[in-house]
């Protein structure tokens, strides 16, 4: 160390530049600093050596500060939300798309007399217009008991679910209805529903003979859609239904005094075939979860429980009926040709609107009795009221 | 040249030339030794030589260790291996006055060294002249018992061989401003240059409580904290000369600045509430005018005695 800089006082020069390149250890470094920060002949000498070197008067790059909302961050966070988006929305789309059991479902449509082409099969494409007996008991019953009719807002068929409609274009389509007529018309008053339809014509026809008019607006027939609706239902429920369902039960949530019919469908999935939705017949529980255990011995085909009686159809075309809820059956006799394939439960829509002057004294609900149909490999359909005594259909 | 002119710090020629081995002094492994070897070959020097000089190196330096703590063996290596042997070998070999050494080393730094010069001193032939000043005393003078004594012997290869020539040549420029400053004419009489008066007001008690409580915050700071106000505030460097010397960010030593003061600023209140006064009262006496204070922050924060240069002496009562 050179005299001139008072030895043991001031750095020398070899802590001096180790200083400058930061070669000095930790402690050695913290004992420069301190003398530094003491003797400005050596604080100007390091500064001096900073000065000189052209190696050490490179800008320290500032470490860049972070900021909050950068460009990429804002991308990555608006792809990530657009990616959360698109995953939902893929989730909603594909459990709207999958086939759903039906848990509940309210079909409300306005009583009208079930044309007996409504209880033609099911796969049908055409829906046959209704005959004119059920034309003359519309008219018999607008003119008898427009007093004890249901009041208007009842009337009004509220919107069917879509998994009723969408489907539906195969009948729609024969009956000259698109499936978006359907939603259209389950949502028009009756006048015009009845109007804008030719099953409803004659309703409407009638109505207008009676001098009734729009004033008190009188059930009209069942539309065509709520019997294409219907038959669908029985034609095509059994499609939709997932395997893993067990059972089916129809129970008509209107009470029996209305003429209403307010079917509430609970299907947890079984057989159902060609059951048509009327007040009257109140479709019990139907479980196929419980098997039958029939006289012989064979599974069933077909299965229907109307007004406490159980008609079941096996495979072999035999009929049983029990008038206990299934604990004991009676085997019908076969009084039709060829084998029977299905038994449908028809009610007769002239009758649900014929109340009794008693009944509608004591403002009793109409009784209708629920006719069974069976229906042969021939096409034959037999009906019959009690289940036991069956004639051919005319 | 005598090479067994005994040296200050390098034990081979103090003890002689017995060849010794660093691994018999500190145990070193065979790598390290064969690079001793060959670097010494290449700097005119033999093996004992620089094995007595990196010897004598360890042993001053406790092999970077602070002092009262012994190094491993592996520490020694590593302190061994983080020397710039080349730059200690040729420094060595200069110390010993090797003829093909001096070339090497003239080869290599009189260009920069020149140009180092010229940048210490802000002017071409300044420069020179310091530069060339540094030729001889870097040969070495003898002393009066006839011994050569080179300040390159004094070289402990932590840095670069080229940053302790700056170091060398920035010292004798702080010494030759340091004789010299005092040489400036003297001001012509009557230009308001009077002595000052050599009766002293009193100093009220509140400025005097105010410079104790300073005093006493300004004792307890960081040598790095104390380093910064200093470079700063009385050296008047800027944040980037400041940064660029301690290898940080401008950005970093303004916070740190800043971060300080505020630091200082609440410890001189509590210093202050400490001392009797209210926190009204000690808010008030931070306004003080520093030209009222006859505290001299340069005399806290440095010991040195007075600068020589111009810049440090504006302020007086900063």
């Amino acid at each position: 160390m050179p005299d001139d800089l008072q030895p043991g006082q001031h750095l020398s020069p070899d802590q001096l530049g180790a200083f400058a390149e930061n070669a000095l250890p930790a402690h050695e470094r913290l004992a420069a600093l301190a003398h530094l920060s003491a003797c400005t002949d050596c604080r100007q000498a390091v500064f001096l050596i900073q000065q000189s070197d052209p190696a050490l008067t490179i800008t320290v790059p500032e470490t860049p500060r972070r900021t909050w909302f950068t460009l990429p961050q804002i991308f990555a966070a608006s792809t990530a939300a657009l990616a959360c988006s698109l995953i939902l929305a893929l989730i909603l789309h594909n459990h709207h798309q999958e086939p759903q059991p039906i848990t509940t479902a309210k079909l409300q449509a306005p009583i009208a007399p079930p044309p007996p082409a409504t209880t033609a099969a099911p796969s049908s494409t055409a829906v046959t217009p209704p005959k004119p007996e059920a034309d003359k008991s519309v008219q018999l019953t607008q003119t008898s008991t427009h007093t004890h009719l249901p009041e208007p807002a009842k009337l009004k068929p509220q919107p069917l679910p879509e998994k009723f409609i969408a489907p539906q274009p195969r009948i729609g389509a024969s009956a000259g209805i698109s499936s978006g007529r359907f939603i259209n018309s389950a949502q028009q008053p009756l006048e015009a529903k009845a109007a804008a339809n030719a099953f409803a014509a004659p309703a409407s026809s009638a109505q207008a003979s009676s001098g009734i008019g729009g004033a008190v607006p009188l059930p009209a027939p069942p539309p065509p859609e709520s019997r294409a609706l219907r038959a669908y239902a029985a034609d095509n429920l059994q499609k939709d239904l997932p395997p893993a369902s067990t059972s089916a039960a129809l129970a008509p949530l209107a009470p029996p005094g209305s003429t209403m019919d307010s079917s509430a469908v609970i299907v947890n999935g079984a057989s159902i075939q060609g059951i048509p939705l009327d007040a009257n017949a109140r479709l019990d529980s139907i479980t196929a979860a419980a098997p039958i255990k029939l006289p012989s011995k064979l599974p069933v085909a077909s299965q229907l429980n109307s007004t406490g009686r159980t008609l079941v159809l096996d495979t072999a075309g035999s009929l049983f009926l029990s008038l206990d809820h299934g604990k004991h059956w009676t085997t019908v006799n076969p009084q039709w040709s060829g084998k029977a394939v299905r038994i449908t439960l028809a009610a007769a829509p002239a009758r649900l609107y014929q109340v009794q002057p008693q009944q509608a004294q004591t403002q009793q609900a109409p009784v209708a009795s629920a006719t069974f149909e069976l229906t042969t490999t021939t096409g034959d359909v037999w009906v019959s009221t009690d289940g036991l005594t069956w004639h051919t259909r005319k | 040249m005598d090479a067994t002119t005994p040296q200050p710090g390098n034990l081979a020629l103090a003890t002689g030339p017995a060849p010794v081995m660093l691994a018999e002094i500190f145990p070193v492994s065979n790598s390290l030794h064969a690079e001793i070897q060959t670097i010494a070959a290449q700097n005119s020097l033999s093996v004992a030589e620089l094995t007595h000089a990196l010897a004598g190196i360890g042993s001053k330096l406790n092999f970077g260790m602070p002092p009262g703590s012994s190094a491993t063996p592996a520490q020694q290596e590593s302190f061994f291996r983080a020397l710039q042997l080349p730059d200690l070998a040729l420094a060595q070999a200069c110390a010993l006055g090797r003829e093909p050494a001096w070339q090497q080393f003239l080869i290599r730094f009189r260009t920069p060294l020149r140009q180092a010069a010229i940048a210490i001193t802000g002017s071409s032939s300044l420069g020179e002249d310091l530069a060339d000043s540094l030729y001889a005393e870097l040969y070495g003078l003898s002393d009066r018992s006839g011994v050569r004594r080179s300040p390159l012997a004094s070289y402990s290869g932590r840095g670069s061989l080229m940053g302790w020539l700056r170091a060398t040549l920035a010292q004798r420029h702080v010494d030759h401003h340091r004789r010299t400053w005092r040489e400036s004419p003297l001001p012509e009489p009557g230009t308001g240059f009077e002595p000052a008066a050599a009766a002293t007001p009193e100093i009220p008690a509140e400025l005097t409580r105010l410079s104790q409580s300073l005093a006493q915050v300004l004792e307890q700071l960081a040598p790095e904290d104390r380093f910064l106000l200093a470079s700063y505030f009385l050296d008047q460097h800027t944040l980037l000369e400041i940064a660029r010397l301690l290898r940080v960010s401008e950005a970093t030593i303004s916070r740190k600045l800043k971060r300080l003061t505020t630091d200082i600023h609440k410890q001189l209140l509590k210093q202050l509430q400490a001392s009797g006064l209210s926190r009204r009262a000690a808010e008030e006496a931070m306004f003080t005018d520093p030209r009222d204070l006859t505290l001299n922050l340069r005399t806290l924060l440095q010991t040195s005695p007075p600068t020589p240069f111009p810049v440090q002496q504006s302020n007086p009562a900063a």
